[in-house]
């Protein structure tokens, strides 16, 4: 391919990206707009709120330092060179430049926390630190989610590949809230560069992704589609807190999976659930939040069990799971509801957990079982007074509770 | 009578040399810079030193280090106001390092180093990589996993460090440490080439900081990023130069440190598996730390409100001591740029048009904003610093890194 024909692709490229951005914007603007029950804007809104921006005039606080109008052309000129390099990096997969795609999206980030820094206000200096912390989880998101679909790219397979997508891409498409808001006092065109900045990273992201899910998997589109509304209902479901947790964790696995290519899935689904109960033991042991390390603690013994394949009791632990956080939420943080979620008999969480532990053979059997042993002495030993259930909601913690032991007794009236 | 003017002492001699010694290594490092495309490879031997002799030799790659190592020096030279024996002992020590192909003269030359390190301030500290991975080269690729472990949790651990800093010469140092682990982590993975690299950035990055810190202290009284701010005012050259270094330091593109990043990243992709998942890992943390480290300490050094009277009173550094900054800022300039010689005039490219069509007309003044603060008192014109965020405060959500007494402590608590 001539450099000519890459140039004209690349600003083609632009030029549509760009449209597209408006579209993302005016998507948002709009779903916005019917969440808080308010009028829906017109479509071409964000066009004429970025023109009015544009004829406004720029200010400068008076302790900005004489960097202070370099920073958003820095930031829109980086995110534009990475949007420049997209339409290469779709037509010349699996192999693209990555790592300066990632550099340009980290140099804009850069710049917009500078830039919040630059007027010197108690305020906007807290948004930079909240701005350059969300930085940090983005920047090692992206480059372990899109790293592993470069790897997964490579040697396209059924379950791992689609496993990948299905993490990687909700995982990358996480990192998008970071960095929306304009930064410092700003205003007139530098305002403007920063929000047209924020409209090419969303849409260069969410281009990525969807190329990615396009061009390795022609034939199986739906799941690349399927894989962006997994992280539509992360992005909107999840609160704030937890998100670069959840999306940090979906990267890791992407990366496992598609580096463990040798390693059958099954085994890196053991694995993970091996891991994903130690890490509920330890934070059981460091007293963090108990019922969610009991959480993380069954929902490790669920993995393992699909790994072994035992789907029947895996299932059965995540509804079981699903029940005892109801229980829980709706009763209070008493002895019953952390019972259920230790996997205690006769809620339902037992019978799931017997299964999997009897059927995982003597060595993993016996760690899974001394796992699940230790957490439920480290859940109930400090359990509260059952006083802390809450009256008003008793009956439908205790009916709940019933429909947990139900599900308990279920197994073994179904074998029998 | 008594005297009434001022007595001119006779000027030291090594104050007057230092400058010289400087020209000609940077002079040195030019030629040495073109005779690596020019000259063959060559060795000598020196018999008569050590007991089986010395052997001196270039190979492929370590040329290109040393023409980086030299403008180091040079800076080194130009800035440092005492020890300037000490410096001097270290550039040869470090050359012989560099040089030899003999263990005897190597490990001699690295502990020489080690010794005068202390007094040798930041030439030392950005030496640091080139001698360790000069003792590392020689690893032989079946036992590289060691390195790679080491590496890829030096990476890590330094760019934690680096971002819970409490000054800028504990920054320098951490980023002499981090570039360390990344060349040990180049070569873990078998890849001599981008070990160069990382202590080639290391070698643009390291001094630059290092004087930053070393002149901030002088002018301030203090390298505190929480007593700092606003130093871009007073010292705009300075503060320019000093981004220069901060810039490298955080891998962002077109930087020297970016082109260690990126070296040690596409071979980490290329090789896939295990291995290449944990450099992957290593990568994206060390990636992400870097940039929240050096976004915190340019931002809280050089922009904003000053946070003290005498970061207010600060003046303009010394014409030397910006010509040493400027030696390996432009040298680390000119080598990122020749690594990637597109992505640069992409970015320029794109840098000046958004500069032409966004800056319409000159910003308006804006009045200082308090935050709903009281008015700050008249001996404290640039504001309460109380009221703005301090380096501790900017670095507060992200967990402290683990310290050699909390370690010692915890094992302690462990064995009673």
């Amino acid at each position: 391919m001539t450099v000519a024909l890459r140039i004209g692709i690349a600003i083609f490229g632009l030029a549509i990206l760009a449209m597209l951005g408006f579209v993302a914007e005016l998507a948002v603007v709009r779903l916005r707009a019917v969440a808080a029950g308010g009028p829906v804007p017109p479509p071409a809104q964000p066009w004429h709120d970025l023109v009015k921006t544009t004829r406004k005039r720029r200010v400068r606080p008076e302790f900005a330092s004489p960097l202070h109008p370099l920073w958003p052309l820095a930031a829109c000129a980086a995110t534009a060179g990475a949007t420049l390099l997209l339409p290469d990096a779709l037509l010349r997969q699996p192999v693209f430049d990555l790592p300066l795609l990632l550099g340009l999206l980290a140099l804009g980030r850069a710049a917009r926390v500078l830039a919040a820094l630059d007027a010197g206000e108690g305020a906007s200096g807290r948004h930079a630190a909240r701005e350059a912390l969300a930085g940090v989880w983005a920047d090692a998101i992206r480059l372990l989610a899109l790293v592993a679909l470069v790897l997964a790219a490579r040697a396209p397979d059924d379950l791992r590949h689609l496993a990948i997508l299905f993490l990687a891409i909700p995982a990358a498409l996480a990192t998008l809230s970071a960095g929306a808001e304009v930064p410092g006092d700003y205003a007139g065109p530098d305002r403007a560069l920063f929000v047209t900045e924020a409209m090419l990273r969303r849409v260069l992201l969410i281009a990525l992704a969807l190329g990615y899910a396009a061009i390795t998997t022609i034939p199986r589109l739906e799941a690349g589609g399927a894989a962006i509304v997994l992280a539509a209902a992360l992005a909107w479901g999840l609160p704030r807190k937890w998100r670069p947790r959840v999306a940090s964790g979906m990267a890791f696995m992407a990366l496992a999976l598609a580096a463990g290519r040798d390693v059958p899935v099954e085994s890196v689904a053991i694995g993970i659930g091996i891991v994903t109960m130690i890490l509920g033991l330890v934070r059981l042991w460091r007293r963090q939040v108990p019922v969610e390390a009991a959480v993380l603690v069954q929902a490790g013994v669920a993995l393992a069990g699909f790994g072994i394949g035992i789907d029947f009791g895996g299932w059965l632990i995540l509804v079981g799971i699903a029940l005892a956080r109801l229980a829980v939420a709706l009763g209070g943080d008493g002895v019953m509801g952390r019972a259920a979620l230790a996997g205690l008999p006769p809620f339902g969480l037992f019978a799931g957990d017997y299964l999997v532990v009897r059927s995982a053979g003597l060595p993993l059997g016996a760690a899974l079982g001394i796992g699940l042993a230790l957490g439920a002495v480290l859940l109930l030993v400090p359990a509260a007074p059952a006083s802390t259930i809450r009256r008003e909601r008793r009956f439908a913690a205790f009916a709940v509770l019933i429909l947990l032991a139900l599900l308990g007794l279920a197994p073994t009236l179904v074998f029998r | 009578m008594p005297r009434t003017g001022r007595t001119r002492s006779k000027p030291k001699l090594v104050p007057v040399l230092a400058p010289v010694l400087a020209g000609i290594l940077a002079a040195a490092s030019c030629c040495f810079a073109l005779a690596a495309w020019l000259v063959p490879l060559w060795s000598a031997r020196l018999p008569a030193l050590g007991p089986h002799g010395i052997v001196f030799a270039t190979n492929a790659g370590r040329e290109n280090l040393i023409a980086c190592l030299l403008p180091a020096a040079a800076a080194g030279l130009l800035a440092a106001r005492t020890g300037h024996a000490a410096i001097i002992g270290l550039v040869f020590a470090v050359g012989v390092a560099l040089f030899a192909a003999d263990p005897y003269a190597l490990f001699f030359a690295g502990l020489f180093a080690l010794l005068l390190i202390p007094r040798a301030g930041p030439f030392g500290w950005a030496a640091l990589p080139a001698v360790l991975s000069t003792l590392a080269l020689p690893i032989p690729p079946d036992a590289s996993l060691a390195p790679l472990l080491v590496g890829c949790a030096t990476l890590v651990l330094a760019g934690w460090h680096a971002c819970a800093a409490p000054n800028l010469a504990h920054l320098a140092r951490s980023v002499a440490i981090g570039f360390a682990g990344m060349a040990l982590a180049a070569i873990g993975l078998g890849n001599p080439a981008a070990a160069l690299v990382a202590a080639e950035a290391a070698a643009f990055a390291v001094p630059v900081l290092g004087i930053v810190a070393a002149e901030i202290e002088i002018a301030t009284g203090t390298c505190s990023l929480d007593w700092l701010g606003g130093l871009a005012r007073g010292m705009p050259r300075f503060s320019a130069l000093g981004f220069g270094g901060c810039f490298f330091a955080a891998l962002l593109p077109p930087g020297p440190g970016f082109h260690a990043f990126r070296a040690v990243l596409e071979r980490a992709i290329a090789l896939g598996g295990g291995v290449g998942a944990i450099i992957v890992l290593a990568l994206s943390v060390g990636f992400a730390l870097n940039g929240f480290a050096m976004v915190r300490a340019f931002g809280l050094t050089c922009l904003g409100r000053p946070r003290s009277l005498r970061a207010a009173a600060a003046e303009e550094a010394s014409r030397r001591t910006l010509t040493a900054l400027a030696l390996p800022v432009m040298a680390g300039f000119v080598f990122g740029i020749a690594h990637a010689p597109v992505a640069a005039a992409l970015l320029a490219a794109l840098f000046l048009l958004v500069r032409r069509f966004a800056t319409r007309a000159g910003p308006v003044e804006l009045p200082p904003f308090e935050a709903g603060f009281a008015r700050p008192p008249s001996w404290l014109p640039f504001g309460d610093p109380a009221t703005q965020i301090t380096g501790t405060g900017f670095a507060s959500s992200l967990p402290p890194p683990p310290r050699a007494a909390r370690v010692r402590a915890w094992i302690q608590a462990m064995r009673r």
